[in-house]
């Protein structure tokens, strides 16, 4: 009996290092590994999901109601944010569910779409992949949004940092067209944070691919 | 013949005329559900997303008329579910009100073309008439965009074992 106490205790012993060890490992690869395979995986990911997409919806944009003739179905890639200051190109989803946010940037459910009019608010994680080199654009930079339906160039206006709870600060009635990129603040920070950093943008110029009379 | 056809035609007109006078129409039902309600001396309405998501979904899918009068008795339910807790804030109701609001939802599912589920952690999913997902609504509008927290976790995970390994090599050689 006492030598079965010594064997459990051995293995216990064994296991519990084993676990340490490994969320170790985890913690160093996550901390020097993560950040330049990311992309790979991500490019995976994408290449993954696009099979979903809205190839299966006909989406063009109606020049007379000022909106889409369809919405894109949640979780799919309905666009491609360019950021040239920042060498940044990125697939854009509808919705920013955390899981969406692993693959791409979120689209807020509830914010218009380019053309519309209105709030347009993209998401993304704050590291340098993503939208963590924002606080390196300037005024007047270029941000575009290249859409299922047409080509849409903004130009930076300003940015901000807000609290997580400051929801004026992401208006999506406007009387202007407004696109606000916002990302975790500050830039990299691991973990939960109560502050967000916004980048606001007015459209520049349109060109549509599919338009609706 | 004659006098049945005339019968038929006047009972068509009456229940046509009937129909059509208490069915709500789409534009009637956003007007519903983007407007704002008193609530015990507290103005309660969606949040400008929500409205917006109502716009963009009433745009996409097609309601039927009774389906938009279904949604709009229960949203006067609601409103009612809300003055007779006496609150002033939504935060505030019981668990028991809360869970009448949340079958009000499954209501809305279980009796119209409009599907709607409430997720875990308080997340409601939308579903377009042709059952693909619409949208998740959630009650925070900033989303949460920090870098992942599993270097967080399994930092902590770590530390805690090296403390624990320390500990027991002190105690071995103390």
């Amino acid at each position: 009996m006492h030598r079965l106490q010594n064997v459990l205790k051995g293995i216990a012993k064994n296991i519990a290092v084993s676990f340490f060890f490994t969320a170790f490992l985890v913690f160093l690869f996550y901390l020097f590994v993560e950040r330049q395979v990311r992309p790979y995986f991500t490019l995976i990911s994408n290449l993954s999901y696009s099979e979903v997409k809205t190839e299966n919806q006909t989406i063009s944009f109606d020049q007379v109601k000022k909106r889409l003739t369809d919405y894109p179905n949640y979780g799919t890639v309905w666009a491609t944010i360019k950021i040239p200051t920042l060498s940044l190109e990125l697939p854009v989803y509808h919705g920013d569910t955390l899981d969406i946010l692993r693959y791409g940037v979120g689209h807020l459910a509830g914010s218009y779409f380019p053309g519309e009019g209105g709030g347009i608010v993209l998401d993304a994680h704050n590291n340098e992949a993503y939208f963590g080199t924002l606080p390196n654009l300037s005024v007047g930079d270029e941000i575009i949004l290249d859409t299922i339906y047409g080509t849409y160039t903004y130009e930076m206006t300003e940015s901000k940092i807000i609290r997580n709870t400051d929801e004026e600060a992401l208006p999506v009635k406007t009387e202007e067209e407004l696109l606000m990129l916002y990302t975790c603040y500050p830039p990299g920070y691991v973990g939960l944070t109560n502050e967000r950093y916004v980048v606001y943008a007015k459209l520049k110029g349109a060109g549509y691919e599919n338009e609706n009379n | 013949m004659k006098k049945c056809s005339m019968l038929l035609l006047v009972a068509l007109a009456m229940f046509g005329f009937s129909v059509s006078a208490n069915a709500m129409t789409e534009d009637e039902l956003a007007s519903k559900l983007t407007a704002t309600y008193d609530v015990n001396g507290n103005e309660i309405s969606l949040r400008d997303t929500e409205k917006v998501l109502v716009e963009q979904y009433l745009a996409k899918n097609e309601i039927s008329e009774s389906d938009a009068d279904y949604i709009a008795g229960k949203v006067d339910e609601a409103i009612a579910i809300l003055r007779n807790a006496n609150v002033t804030n939504v935060n505030d109701l019981s668990t028991a009100d809360k869970n009448k609001l949340v079958a009000l939802v499954s209501d809305i599912s279980d009796n119209t073309a409009i599907k709607a589920t409430v997720l875990s952690g308080g997340v409601l999913s939308i579903q377009n008439i042709d059952g693909t997902e619409f949208a998740r609504v959630t009650k925070e509008a900033i989303r949460q965009t920090g870098t992942n927290n599993v270097l967080l976790i399994t930092g902590v995970i770590s530390l805690v074992g090296l403390a624990i390994a320390v500990g027991m090599f002190l105690r071995k050689h103390a």
